[in-house]
Order: C-alpha cells, then structure tokens, then sequence
C-alpha cells in the first residue's frame, strides 16, 4: 500500500465511498456511526463524520436510501436502508467498478511481469 | 444527559443549519446519537472522558463547515474551501479593526500581541485565496452575503454565482422580517464593499422592495441590514448567528454609521451581545484545532468581551492548547498510525 502514495489512495477510497456505503446498507439497514464503523474496518481508511453524514444527507435527497426514527437505545437513533432506486444503483455501480478494474488490471499485470523479469539496472 | 460541549456544539450546528426547526432537530438529534456512541466508545477504549469529548467532536469538524455541508450536499467540496476562507477573513479584520479603533488609543498595554501579529499575514492570504476561489468560476462570483436586524434567521447566506440573488429572495430565504414590526417604518440598507472599505450603497423602505418592481441584484459580501425606525427599535435577545459578528464589528467601528442610526445598538449593545456569543463561536472554531484563530478571538473578546466569557474562552484556548500538545507528543513518540 505504502507506494501509491496518500493522495491517490484517499482520492481512490473517496471515489469508492458511495458504492461502499450502499454496499454496507446492501446487507441490511443501519446508523451513521455503525456504518462509519463498518466502511472504516472494511477499507483501512478513516471516514470523518463530518463527511459522513453530509454524503448520507445526500445519497437520501437522491432517493437511494431511506431513513427511519427508532427509540429502542434510549435517544432516537436515525437508521438507513436502500431503496428499490438504491438497490439497482448499487448493482450497476459495482458492475461497472469491476469492469473499469477489469480493464486497467489488463493492462496494469502484464506489465507488471514484464517489469519483474527484466528489472532496470540503476 | 448530552455532555455540554456536544451541545454547544449542536446548538451552534443548528443555528447556521438554514432549514426548518423540525429539520434542525433531526439533524442535531442524529450527530447527538453519534456523538454519544462515539464518546462511549473511546471512553471503553481507555481514552480519558474529557479527551474524548473533544475527539468525537473534532470528527466532525467546524460546525459551520458541516451546516453548509448538510444543507448543500451536491457542492459541498467547493464550498469548504469558501467557508474557511471566510472565517479567516472575519477574523482577521476584527481582531484588527477593534485592536485598532478602540484600543490602541487608550489601552495599548492591555492589548494581547498576537492578533496584531496574525493581522499582518492573514488578509492577505485570505485575499490570495478569496481570488484563487473566484478564477475557478466562470460565472460571477461565489460567496456569502450577510443579513442582520429585523429578520427571522440572520445570518450569512451563500450566492451561488449562477443564479443571481435578490434582495427579496434573500429576505424570503432568512424567513421573511420579524412579526409584529411596524413594517412601513423599516429601512433596508444595503451595504457593498469596495475593496478594504465598506461603501453604503443604498436604502429601500419596507415597501420598495416588497411591492415588485426592479429587482435588485445582491453581490457577495453585501451586508443586508434591516433596521426599524428610530425610537420604535424593539428590545430583541441576542440570537444573533456568528457570521453576524463581520457586520457588527464594521457596523460598530464605522463612526458615521453609528451616528446616522439614531437607534444602532452602540458599543455597549454591541458588548453584551458578543459576550454571548464568542464563546460559542470560539468552541464552534476551536475543533478545527486552529489555535491562531482561537487566539484571534480570544484578542477581540478581550476587547469587547465580558470577564465571565473571557475566563471561559481563555481556559477553552488553554485546553486547546494542552490537547494539541498531547497530541503532539503522542504523534512523535509513537510510529506514525496506518490512516
């Protein structure tokens, strides 16, 4: 990981911030903090709250997800889960990550092995 | 059972919020939620409590920040870059201003050194950044533009550059004047900078601008001041946003301004009302962690402030201080943590 260099790997997780976000709703509905808890755990990448919530604000304007008010913990706790909207938004979102990752793995490998067999005298 | 701090916190969060109360609630009541989930967390972790306060809350960052955030998800990265900028320059000119106008003639020796040392540097660099933000966009300008007085919601309102604001519309979006004001007796001023200087534009009445006809056309950083007519000023709490701070301090300082309206607030108004707001606004700025900022203020307050909130908001700067300090040793005696 140490070569990618900070930058491109925080423009890589927030470029990936939303279709992980749904993909944690995917698996059922959550809060805010659980799923700050989850895409952190998952990625290896800290998400601030303050960034959270303003892009879960938004993924709920666009009608991707849902909220509902429950008051079982004692304080009212806001709890997400996708929509039908959400739901294929998702599906084409990681269909089409995969197929980009695809295409720059195709290209990225074999180079890769060419780099490894003759490896540049310095 | 909130801890204090998260509740200045969301307090001064939903204030600058520019939605209805129901939505600011909701709001406040989600992040209030995290907090304490958070806080509870870090506590279980062995993290000090009081530490933990101020860990949670920094995870959010600047309460204005988030407010704009919340309210304008779509651009919320360009706004940031706005805001911030914004804070510099409030409070760099009136640490510098009231330094300036009120205090050096007669007080010079009580006058703590280091808003004097950031006024050199900072209008610069927010100048510098306020025009690198402008080459951005090919429409006119972004920006905010300020109303205060006789209104529901005073405030700093942002113009999004392509779409050009009216003076009603704004008045529309800060929820229309405050009831029960004898609404023929209103001025409304506008006030237009040129430059380093603020240059009165124009006054409407009441009528002008709500009877239709020319539009007039708000630019950023046009102060919007509402005032009822003299001798009818009605007697309001201070519940008045932190971006109003900008237009008062120039207000204030402004001698012409302050003797044309018979009914302006006056130095002394203008102390109790800041009193109650500087520390909020010092608490609200401190989770950036930016201790030259926080000194900026605790200067102005200094100025202007009461003995209660400058004790409050000298021990804030002080816990600031001890925190990043920590933090500082942590950071270097520890290897650096995977982020």
């Amino acid at each position: 990981m140490s070569d990618l260099g900070e930058k491109s790997r925080r423009d890589l997780f927030r470029g990936s911030l939303d279709v992980m976000v749904l993909a944690v709703l995917a698996d059922g509905k959550q809060y805010g903090y659980a799923i700050q808890k989850k895409v952190q755990q998952a990625s290896g990448q800290t998400i601030k709250a303050g960034s959270l919530y303003p892009l879960l604000h938004r993924l709920e304007t666009d009608g991707l997800i849902v909220a509902t008010w429950e008051e079982d913990t004692g304080r009212p706790r806001k709890w997400y889960a996708l929509t039908p909207a959400g739901e294929k938004k998702f599906r084409g979102a990681v269909a089409d990550w995969q197929a980009m990752f695809a295409r720059i793995q195709s290209l990225v490998l074999p180079a890769l092995r060419h780099v490894t067999n003759h490896p540049q005298a310095t | 059972m909130s801890e204090r701090e998260f509740e200045a916190y969301l307090n001064l969060l939903a204030r600058t919020l520019k939605l209805s109360e129901a939505q600011r609630q909701r709001i406040a009541g989600e992040l209030r939620d995290h907090l304490e989930e958070r806080l509870a967390d870090l506590v279980d972790d062995g993290m000090d409590r009081g530490q933990a306060i101020l860990a949670a809350l920094d995870e959010f960052g600047d309460a204005h920040v988030l407010a704009h955030d919340l309210t304008t998800p779509q651009s919320y990265r360009r706004r940031k870059k706005i805001i911030h900028t914004s804070f510099a320059t409030i409070a760099a000119a009136a640490a510098v201003a009231l330094a300036a106008t009120y205090l050096l003639p007669t007080n010079h020796r009580g006058h703590p050194p280091q808003p004097a040392a950031l006024a050199e540097s900072a209008p610069a660099e927010a100048a510098a950044e306020e025009a690198r933000a402008a080459d951005t966009g090919t429409e006119s300008a972004a920006g905010f533009v300020y109303i205060m007085g006789e209104t529901q919601r005073p405030g700093a309102y942002s113009v999004p550059g392509k779409n050009k604001l009216t003076l009603l519309q704004l008045i529309a979006s800060a929820g229309g004047l405050v009831e029960d004001q004898a609404k023929d007796d209103l001025r409304l001023r506008v006030v237009r900078r040129q430059g380093e200087k603020s240059e009165l534009v124009t006054t409407f009445t009441y009528r002008e601008v709500m009877d239709g006809g020319e539009p007039f056309y708000l630019e950023p950083d046009d102060l919007i001041r509402i005032i009822a007519d003299p001798g009818r000023v009605a007697e309001k709490a201070p519940t008045m946003v932190t971006f109003d701070l900008l237009p008062l301090f120039e207000l204030a300082l402004d001698d012409d301004n302050l003797e044309a309206d018979a009914g302006s607030p006056g130095l002394a108004k203008l102390q109790e009302r800041l009193a109650g707001n500087l520390f909020d606004v010092l608490v609200g700025m401190g989770h950036e962690r930016d201790v030259k900022t926080v000194t900026a203020w605790l200067g102005v307050l200094t100025v202007v402030g009461s003995p209660a909130a400058i004790t409050d908001a000298q021990n804030y700067l002080d816990q600031t201080q001890q925190t990043l300090a920590k933090r500082a040793t942590r950071t270097a005696s520890e290897p650096q943590p995977q982020e």
